[in-house]
Parts: structure tokens; C-alpha cells; sequence
């Protein structure tokens, strides 16, 4: 049988109820046994005390009355041999003391041994001087004896007295013989069931017993010289003495004590007795009376077995309990286990339910929300493992297309130790990877860099942890120069300690010819194309100016002012593109001072009255007070932006139209808001706006002059002066354009070239 | 009887230009020096003195920025204001040439030719 908890816990309290019973009903049962003994020693030392007494009133009676007779001073006389007194009457004297027919014989002894005189005539003649109680009492003793009788093999007793002259010479023995019956009749009339009295003489042999069978044996075993004393005495007519397996020193215990009590082992019925031995007085005999012991053991067996009953009993009710408890208990744990064993499958699902009433609930409930937790956690612990395949994945494709990158990327540590190097490390510097990795850069395609710049490198990346970025000319393996731009991130862990740094650089040295060419082009273009129409233009003006005196006619002046608009937008035209080429090569100046935003916005707006008026728009203007007066901008390119969202504004919006310029400010910006009512700008073209020389279908239609380059060119100066715009437009309702600028102002910005 | 007629040397390559602006300024009341580069121009300027030079930048045998540079060393006490007169916009074209001792710098591209005209009469009437 698998051990299981129930069990083991069944079988333990089982075990434990039963052994502590049964030490308890064997300890029970030796007490009670030894108390039922001395409560039964008591009892029969009590009872044979009381045999005893009886037995010796019995036997003194006998003694006094030899003792009597003895004394009567006609027997006296007559044993002194007074002729005078007659036999008969001696005889019949003697009958008158043979009261109440107890005595079976008394008579007189002569000091040689012959009987002179009884009750009983065929006694008369006979020669007792071998007897005992002669022999005793004719040396002056009372003495008591018992013999059995030749014929009646029956035990007689024998009570004798010394008969004195006057002179006090022992001249005879008077002997009365007692009736066996008188004794006998006694032990038997207190003889109980359970009991075996016994009475023995001096030498331990017994002389009567309600037992027959044990009647003259002797109770151990005779010595010789006992033997022949009891032999010369003839005391037992010729019965032969056997002895019984008692092995009470009788005659010790004569010599010491009156009583005793012993408990003995009857071998020959293997039994164990309880014995009382008393002797009778002052007289040579001695009482016992037997018990079985068993008589003793059996209540305490009744006890013990009622109390093993009861313990059995109450050990089966234990039992039941603890099976009941146990199961009880177990079952959730049970339950538990198959839950358990459940949820190690994965059977996260699985719900328990203890249908008990008490603390076993809490258990179930905090199990139940044990194993949704562990749902909850496998199922994140699943996400977690997508999450981190995917992330796998992703990083993979990320190292492809850092290794298959153009521009050199390269790891290093914080002492500048190159960790990794994509392969087109080795292809800007002429250094193969492995000349590269465990190398500071310094020591390679930096090697020819001023250590002031590697110093500062440093110390905005090594020591205030922030981004550098610049252009620097380094020298490849074998020693040709070249144009970097340079990026370089430091990556912190915990957001303090430098743990690695991330080094972009892209070889510029190629578009920075371009760059160049484009800057020689656009100072060519700016002088050879700007030249014939300044020549044009002012002609133009000339002519204008003085057709009075040259007397134009109004058709001839119509042509001249033609000509002067157009090659006026050809100068506009030819100067944004110039401005576009600026931008895009990123060197135009950005050349902030304090101005007043204020003031340049209402001569901006100054400018284009005249336009406003001659297309009757409605013009309204809210400039909120809170304003910051003084700003950090560069007057030009803020000109620049305010100019081409206002012109477009008055451009596209029809005559009659209004528009609204709004400037607020809120925590951090200034916010230029220029509304129309115009043509507004087609959904489907919205995200175009912003594209170089990008034109509306809607306002090509409509004849109005525009280069598309306007909004490019607002834009590309707010991307680069950390500005913002964006726009809300729907067609033939208008648009409106929001402008931020930082209130902090822009930002320098050194270049090469003016925006015009 | 007129006032003396103020004296401009315009130093211009370009022969269109160099018309346009001589007769603009005669038309104005102005003298007009011509030269057509930095060399006449200086030459013209140390001999007779003129009361303004116009000057164009880029222009064979000696440019603009040369001529400013020499006309500074050659130059003893009042200076002669020089206005550039350039369709060059870079800024540092102008930086240089307010280094150099430039009084203004004008783009042509950019101005009238009566605004260019007013420019030279503000800056006359300053001197003076």
C-alpha cells in the first residue's frame, strides 16, 4: 500500500491509542491483582484469627478439664491408693465430668502407665507410657497430644494433667479424650467453598482438613528423626506419612512466630495459593487456611477485560473519528494535490472547490487565486517570450542594416576601445576590422586630428554626457584626407555611467565639393543673371520716370510698366531660387539681434497696404499686448516669413475678401496666425504645400504670379530655427496658417550666404 | 550761375551699366568719372579726387576688393566715401568690404536706380 498521509496519520494515532491501552490494562490488572491479594491476605489472617480463637477455647476446655480432675481430691486420693474409694465409684466420678458427651474417654493414669480408672473400661490396664502427653505430664507438664486411633483411624485428642500427692510427688496423670467430632464439626462448620483449612500438629503433618485427601500427609518433607519419633510414639497407627508439596517451614516458624502468610506455587495443579499458617494458641497445633490465588485474579481479570473492553471500544471510536477527521482534513489536501497535479499539466483553468466550512475555504480561495496569478503570469511569461522572439528578429534585421549601412558606425567603450566596426569602417578608413577592433580611433583615422578637438570631443561625450555632432577632417590609412561629419551618442546605463559609445560618421568630403560647385554656380548665377535685369530695370524706371517729357502715349506706357513688373518678378524669381539654393546647402546666416517683433510686423504689413487697398480687403489685425516687446530674431528671415504668408494671403484671396493676422503668445512661443477667406487649398494637395516650387491647381487657374517657393522657403527657415508652422485649409473657404517661434529667439547659425 | 557739380567715379565692367548709371547721374546733376576696373578706377580716384566712388566687385585686371584695399593705403587724410555697388549678396562679400573700408553696400538687383541716387545724395549731404 502506498503510504499515503491519511494513512500514515491513521495508523500512527491507532497505534499510539492501542499501545498506551494496553500498558494501561496490564498495569491495571498487576495492581488490581496485587490489592485483591492483600485485601485477601488480610481477610484470611482476619478469619483464621477467629478460627483460632474458637479452636483454642475448644481445646482449653479439654486441658482445664485434665487439669481439673487432677486436682480433685478424690482422685487424689485414690491414686495415692486410699483402698477406701472404689473403682466404680472413681469411674463414675470420672462420667460425671464427661459433660455434654465431648469427651469420648476420661482417665487416670498410674505414674508407671497403667490405667487405673476411666470412663471407657477397656481402657483399664492398658499400659500409655510411650505416649507423648505421659511422658510430658508425668514430668509435671500439662500437656495436649493427638493420635489416631488404631481401629477408627480417626485422630483423637489427648488432653493430660500431672496428679499430685498432698506431699506434691506426681503419683499419676489424669488424661481426658477428647471427641474428634467436636473439632472436626468446627473446621467444617467454618469451612467456606473457597477455602481448604487444614490443622496440623507440630511436626507439619495434617490432622484434619475439610480436604480429605490431604489428611495425614505431611506438608513437606519429613527428616528421619521426626520419622522415628513419630514412628516410636505410634502416633498415626501405622498410616504412612506422605508428603504434600507445601513448602512452609511449619517448625520454624513454630519456634519464632504465631502466624504467617505466604503465597506459594502448588506445582502438582499448578496453582498459586495463598496460605495462612497460625498456630492455636499455647497448643502444638496449627491452623492453615488455603486460598487459590486465582480466586484473586479472576476479578482482576473481570476488571482488566471490562477495561480492555472499554479501551478497545473507545480505541475503535477513535479510530472512526480520527478516520473521519483525517478525511475530513485530507480530502481538500486531496483535492489540492489534483489541483496541483492539474495545474502542472497546464490546466491553468482548473478551479477547486472545498465544500468546507472552515479555514480549508481560505486555503481553496488563496489556491484558486494562486493558479489564476500563475494564468496570468504564464500568459505574460508567453508575451514576454513573442515579445522577446520578436525582439531577436528585429535585432537581427537591425545588425543587417547596421553592417550593410553606407555610413561607417562604430561601438567603442568608454575608453574609447573600438567594440564593433561595420564594414564600412574598413571602406571610408582603408583600416581592415580587425586592425580596427581593441584600437581607440585616435590612434587611427583620428591620428592627425588636434587634440584640442578630440579633447572636447571627450568631454562632451565622456564627461557631460551629451551628443556631439561637427565636421572634422580626418585621414585615411594611407594618409589622403577627408571630410567627416561626425555624430557621436554616448549610450549611459541607468541614465549616469558611460557605458558605450555610438559613432556615426558619414563621409561628406564628396558632397562637400558639390557643395562647393553649387556655391560658385549660385555666386554666378547671382551676378551674371541679376546684372542684365538690373540693367532692364532701371532703364525701365528711367523711361518711366521721364515719359512726360519723352510724351509716350498711354498704350506705349501700358508696354513700359509690363515690362518693368515682369522683369521685376524675374528679380524676385531669380532671388528666391538663389535663397532656395542657400537653404538647401544649410549656410545661410542666422544672425539674430534684439529687434522689436512688434514694430516689424506692422512694416511688414505697411508694405503690402497698398495691395490690401487696391483688392478692397477686409484687414484686421489683433496684436495682444502680452507680447514680448524685445526678441531675439534675425530681422531678415523673420521679414522673410511674415512677407510670404501675408503675400500669399492677399494673393489667393479674391477682392472683397478679409483676412486676419493674430499674434499671441503662449508659455514658451510666439504664435502668428494668418487667416483668409480665399480659394483655400484642395484636400487632395494639402500635404504638398510645403514641396519646392509647388503651385495649387486651383490658383494656376486663376492667373495669379507665384514662384512655389514661398512656403518652402518659410518653411525650411523654421525648420531650422526650431519654429513650427502647419495650416488649415478648405477650398474656396480659405486657409489659415499658425506660425510658432520660440520666445527664447533663434538660434546663431553661421554660414555662407544672406537670405534675400 | 550753378553750384559746383558733385563728382562720382563709377568703377563699372559692365559697358550697359556703366551708361545707365553715368546718364542717370549727369541727368541728376552729377559729374561723372568713368572706369571700367580697379586699376583705372584707382588711378583716377588718387589724380582727381572725386567727391564718391561707386564701386562694382567682380571686374577684370583688378577687382572690386583689391582696389578698396589699395585705395586705402594710397589714401592721406579725408578719406573719399565708397558705396559697393554689387549683384553679389554674399554676406561675407559684405563683411569684407565694410572691413575694408566700404561705406555701404548696395545689391543691385535690389534698388531703384532713383533709390541708388538718393542713397548717394543722403550719404553727400552727410559729409558735407
Amino acid at each position: 500500500m502506498k503510504k499515503t498521509l491519511k494513512s500514515k496519520l491513521s495508523w500512527s494515532t491507532i497505534l499510539t491509542v492501542f499501545i498506551f491501552g494496553l500498558i494501561g490494562i496490564i498495569s491495571i490488572f498487576f495492581q488490581t491483582k496485587s490489592t485483591f491479594i492483600s485485601l485477601a491476605k488480610q481477610n484470611l489472617s482476619s478469619e483464621s484469627s477467629l478460627l483460632i480463637q474458637g479452636f483454642d477455647n475448644i481445646l482449653e476446655r479439654g486441658r482445664d478439664l485434665s487439669e481439673t480432675i487432677a486436682n480433685e481430691p478424690v482422685f487424689v486420693d485414690y491414686m495415692v491408693g486410699d483402698k477406701q474409694i472404689a473403682d466404680e465409684l472413681t469411674t463414675f466420678r470420672l462420667n460425671f465430668y464427661n459433660i455434654g458427651e465431648i469427651y469420648s474417654a476420661t482417665y487416670l493414669v498410674s505414674s508407671s502407665g497403667i490405667v487405673l480408672a476411666s470412663t471407657d473400661p477397656s481402657f483399664v490396664g492398658q499400659d500409655y507410657s510411650s505416649r507423648d502427653y505421659f511422658q510430658k505430664s508425668i514430668k509435671g507438664e500439662s500437656a495436649t497430644d493427638i493420635s489416631v486411633g488404631a481401629t477408627s483411624k480417626e485422630v483423637e485428642y489427648y488432653f493430660s494433667h500431672p496428679i499430685k500427692s498432698p506431699h506434691g510427688d506426681i503419683i499419676g496423670v489424669a488424661v481426658a479424650k477428647m471427641k474428634p467430632e467436636i473439632i472436626n464439626k468446627f473446621i467444617i462448620a467454618s469451612n467456606e467453598d473457597r477455602e481448604t483449612i487444614m490443622l496440623t500438629d507440630n511436626y507439619g503433618i495434617v490432622i484434619y482438613s475439610n480436604d480429605s485427601q490431604v489428611v495425614y500427609k505431611s506438608l513437606g518433607n519429613l527428616d528421619q528423626e521426626t520419622s522415628q519419633i513419630i514412628t516410636k510414639n505410634n502416633r498415626f497407627s501405622n498410616i504412612k506419612i506422605e508428603p504434600l508439596d507445601y513448602n512452609i517451614p511449619v517448625l520454624k516458624l513454630l519456634n519464632k512466630e504465631n502466624s504467617g502468610i505466604f503465597e506459594i506455587k502448588d506445582k502438582k495443579n499448578n496453582k498459586d495459593k495463598i496460605v495462612s499458617v497460625s498456630k492455636i494458641g499455647k497448643l502444638p497445633f496449627f491452623l492453615l487456611t488455603e486460598r487459590d490465588s486465582d480466586q484473586f485474579i479472576y476479578p482482576a481479570i473481570k476488571i482488566s477485560f471490562f477495561l480492555s473492553l472499554i479501551i478497545g471500544l473507545s480505541t475503535l471510536c477513535t479510530i472512526f473519528l480520527i478516520l473521519f477527521l483525517v478525511n475530513k482534513f485530507l480530502m481538500p489536501l486531496e483535492f489540492l494535490k489534483i489541483g496541483a497535479q492539474e495545474i502542472s499539466k497546464g490546466n491553468f483553468n482548473y478551479k477547486l472547490n472545498l465544500s468546507t466550512d472552515d479555514d480549508l475555504v481560505g486555503l481553496g480561495n488563496t489556491f484558486n487565486d494562486m493558479s489564476l496569478k500563475l494564468k496570468n503570469l504564464y500568459s505574460n511569461i508567453n508575451k514576454e517570450r513573442k515579445k522577446s522572439q520578436r525582439l531577436v528578429r528585429d535585432l537581427n534585421k537591425f545588425k543587417l542594416a547596421v553592417d550593410n549601412a553606407s555610413d561607417l558606425i562604430v561601438i567603442t567603450d568608454p575608453n574609447d576601445v573600438v567594440l564593433y566596426a561595420n564594414p564600412a569602417t574598413a571602406k571610408i578608413t582603408g583600416y581592415s576590422i580587425g586592425e580596427i577592433l581593441g584600437q581607440k580611433p585616435s590612434d587611427l583615422w583620428y591620428r592627425l586630428v588636434d587634440k584640442k578637438i578630440i579633447n572636447l570631443i571627450s568631454d562632451v561625450v565622456g564627461k557631460k554626457k551629451k551628443i556631439y555632432s561637427g565636421q572634422i577632417e580626418l585621414n585615411r590609412r594611407d594618409g589622403a584626407k577627408y571630410v567627416s561629419s561626425v555624430f557621436l551618442a554616448p549610450i549611459l546605463y541607468k541614465n549616469k555611467k558611460l557605458e558605450f559609445c555610438v559613432r556615426i560618421e558619414k563621409d561628406i568630403t564628396k558632397s562637400k565639393e558639390i557643395d562647393k560647385a553649387k556655391t560658385e554656380f549660385v555666386s554666378l548665377a547671382s551676378h551674371q543673371l541679376r546684372t542684365p535685369l538690373t540693367i532692364t530695370s532701371w532703364y525701365t524706371e528711367m523711361l518711366l520716370d521721364e515719359k512726360n517729357q519723352i510724351g509716350f502715349n498711354k498704350t506705349q506706357e501700358e508696354y513700359l510698366k509690363k515690362i518693368y513688373s515682369s522683369n521685376h518678378r524675374m528679380i524676385e524669381l531669380v532671388n528666391a531660387l538663389l535663397n532656395v539654393s542657400r537653404l538647401e546647402l544649410g549656410t545661410f546666416v542666422i544672425d539674430p539681434e534684439i529687434v522689436f517683433p512688434n514694430a516689424i510686423l506692422e512694416s511688414v504689413i505697411d508694405e503690402f497696404k497698398p495691395q490690401i487697398k487696391k483688392k478692397q480687403i477686409k484687414f484686421k489685425k489683433e496684436i495682444y499686448s502680452s507680447l514680448p516687446k524685445k526678441m531675439m530674431l534675425d530681422e531678415k528671415l523673420f521679414r522673410i516669413i511674415v512677407q510670404n504668408l501675408l503675400s500669399n494671403a492677399i494673393k489667393y484671396t479674391p477682392e472683397k475678401g478679409t483676412i486676419s493676422i493674430k499674434v499671441k503668445k503662449d508659455k514658451k512661443n510666439l504664435l502668428i496666425i494668418i487667416k483668409d477667406s480665399g480659394y483655400g487649398i484642395p484636400i487632395v494637395q494639402q500635404s504638398q504645400i510645403f514641396t519646392k516650387l509647388f503651385r495649387a491647381d486651383n490658383v494656376k487657374q486663376t492667373d495669379v504670379d507665384g514662384t512655389g517657393l514661398g512656403l518652402y522657403i518659410v518653411k525650411s527657415i523654421l525648420d531650422h530655427t526650431d519654429g513650427k508652422i502647419w495650416f488649415e485649409s478648405e477650398e474656396n473657404k480659405g486657409s489659415t496658417f499658425f506660425v510658432t517661434l520660440p520666445i527664447k529667439g533663434m538660434k546663431r547659425q553661421k554660414g555662407l550666404k544672406r537670405l534675400n | 550761375m550753378e553750384k559746383e557739380k558733385k563728382r562720382i567715379l563709377i568703377i563699372e565692367d559692365e559697358n550697359a551699366l556703366l551708361e545707365v548709371l553715368t546718364d542717370k547721374f549727369e541727368e541728376e546733376g552729377f559729374s561723372v568719372l568713368q572706369a571700367r576696373n580697379g586699376k583705372e578706377g584707382l588711378e583716377i580716384a588718387i589724380n582727381d579726387k572725386p567727391d564718391l566712388i561707386l564701386l562694382d566687385i567682380i571686374m577684370p585686371v583688378m577687382d572690386g576688393m583689391t582696389m578698396l584695399r589699395e585705395l586705402k593705403k594710397k589714401q592721406k587724410g579725408n578719406r573719399i566715401p565708397v558705396i559697393i555697388l554689387t549683384n553679389l549678396g554674399a554676406a561675407e562679400d559684405v563683411e569684407q568690404a565694410i572691413k575694408e573700408g566700404a561705406y555701404d553696400f548696395l545689391i543691385k538687383a535690389e534698388y531703384k536706380i532713383s533709390d541708388v541716387v538718393k542713397k548717394v545724395e543722403q550719404i553727400l549731404n552727410k559729409i558735407a
